[in-house]
């Protein structure tokens, strides 16, 4: 029997061969990179966003810890303390400055000869520097009067003696100008020394007066030398 | 003909680079802004927790002075000067040199802030300086008991500091010394943010 198949006029085509495409794995750059760029952002974003959280947390903890450091600072502790410095400082400040006038008279006594009246004696203490003493002394005569300036000059503790308002009583009592011949004649002299004590030459220690005050040079009356009354009057 | 492929890439670039300007820069910003307070707050955490450290040593330092110690220091420098214990004190003294007690005078010092010490140690606007209370006192007596006198004074357990002093010859034939002193009181101040 023939084979019916073969008897269609139809041309028979063999069996489709379908050519297999294989699927294309081209990954263009352009792709990728904004793959990459979608991706990271969004990793980043979350990441900035969780330590974004972690800072303000951490934040919080630091204000939250100052808050309980500035809680217990005391004002009423503060207020004690600076009290209690400034009371000290004020009560070191008069210390420091505490002088001894007792000291000052010891040290006037040392230093004024026998010959010399002290008529009245006048202290001025100027600020925390130093005391201005003003003396009003009566002398025998001019001689006294030189030695006496000089005694005081020489002493450690009196400084910047200043000698003025010199005047001369005659036996009746009339008063004259310093010059020539009335000085020899004149029954006594009159001055008034002003004398500068710096505060650091006499301050108060707490011992007693007599052993505070160290008499630097030793007061002996002796009798001037022509020169020295001429230089002394030259400087007057 | 262009893929729909490309636009969506496109439009994933813009929107990575719209949330890079948009949030994620700003976020930087804003999170150096706060590691910055972080910082400061660390910084004067320190600062505080180094005050209060002083402090209560300061605090137990002050604490450890004895009763009497602070007590001497209250009565060298006074809260207040009570005229009528210094007026007694100072009739005492007199007694005790032999001096004759003239007459003595407390002037109040007006305020907080200034002196009225004519030539005194106290100017304004310096803590460091005591209210200054001045008195005046006049004795009679011999030199020597005078000396005495000034020598009480001095030896008092608060300050009476002579700012002037005038001696001369009374009339009776004694000597006459007018003083002027003073006495000292604490000079409160003001606390305020600068001093705390």
């Amino acid at each position: 029997m023939p084979d019916s198949t073969n008897n269609s006029f139809i041309p028979k085509a063999g069996p489709v061969q379908h050519r297999r495409t294989s699927a294309s794995k081209q990954v263009y750059l352009f792709t990728l990179i904004s793959y990459i760029m979608i991706f990271a952002t969004l990793i980043a974003s979350a990441g900035t966003f969780f330590y974004k959280k972690y800072q303000d947390n951490l934040l919080l903890e630091e204000h939250s810890k100052l808050y309980e450091s500035i809680k217990v600072f005391s004002e009423a502790n503060m207020k004690k303390v600076l009290d209690y410095d400034r009371r000290l400082q004020q009560a070191n400040n008069r210390f420091d400055n505490s002088i001894s006038i007792a000291s000052i008279l010891v040290a006037l006594e040392a230093a004024t000869a026998d010959t010399v009246k002290i008529e009245t004696l006048d202290f001025e203490r100027q600020l925390d520097d130093k005391v201005i003493l003003s003396a009003e002394i009566k002398t025998d005569n001019f001689d006294s009067t030189i030695f006496q300036r000089g005694t005081y000059e020489g002493n450690g503790i009196l400084q910047s003696v200043v000698i003025d308002s010199l005047n001369t009583a005659s036996i009746d009592g009339n008063i004259s100008d310093t010059t020539g011949e009335q000085v020899e004649s004149s029954k006594f002299v009159s001055f008034l020394a002003t004398i500068e004590v710096p505060l650091s030459e006499v301050p108060y220690t707490g011992d007693d007066i007599q052993s505070s005050v160290q008499i630097t040079q030793p007061v002996t009356e002796t009798q001037p030398s022509v020169s020295d009354i001429g230089n002394n009057n030259s400087t007057n | 003909m262009v893929s729909g492929g490309l636009f969506t890439q496109i439009g994933m670039l813009i929107i990575s680079v719209g949330i890079i300007f948009t949030y994620i820069k700003p976020e930087f910003v804003k999170i150096g802004e706060v590691q910055d307070l972080i910082s400061e707050y660390q910084i004067q955490g320190t600062k505080v927790l180094s005050v209060n450290s002083k402090l209560s040593d300061y605090v137990s330092r002050i604490d450890t002075r004895s009763a009497e110690e602070q007590r001497r220091l209250k009565n060298y420098i006074p809260d207040t000067v009570d005229s009528v214990v210094v007026l007694r004190d100072l009739y005492l003294m007199t007694k005790q040199a032999g001096v004759i007690y003239v007459d003595a005078e407390y002037q109040e010092s007006n305020t907080k802030t200034s002196s009225r010490a004519s030539n005194n140690e106290v100017t304004d606007n310096n803590s460091k300086l005591p209210l200054a209370h001045p008195i005046s006192l006049s004795v009679e007596g011999t030199y020597d008991q005078i000396k005495i006198m000034l020598n009480l004074l001095e030896h008092n357990n608060y300050p009476l500091q002579i700012s002037t002093l005038s001696m001369s010859s009374s009339e009776s034939g004694m000597m006459k010394a007018d003083i002027e002193l003073n006495t000292y009181s604490y000079r409160e101040f003001e606390v305020d943010d600068n001093t705390l």
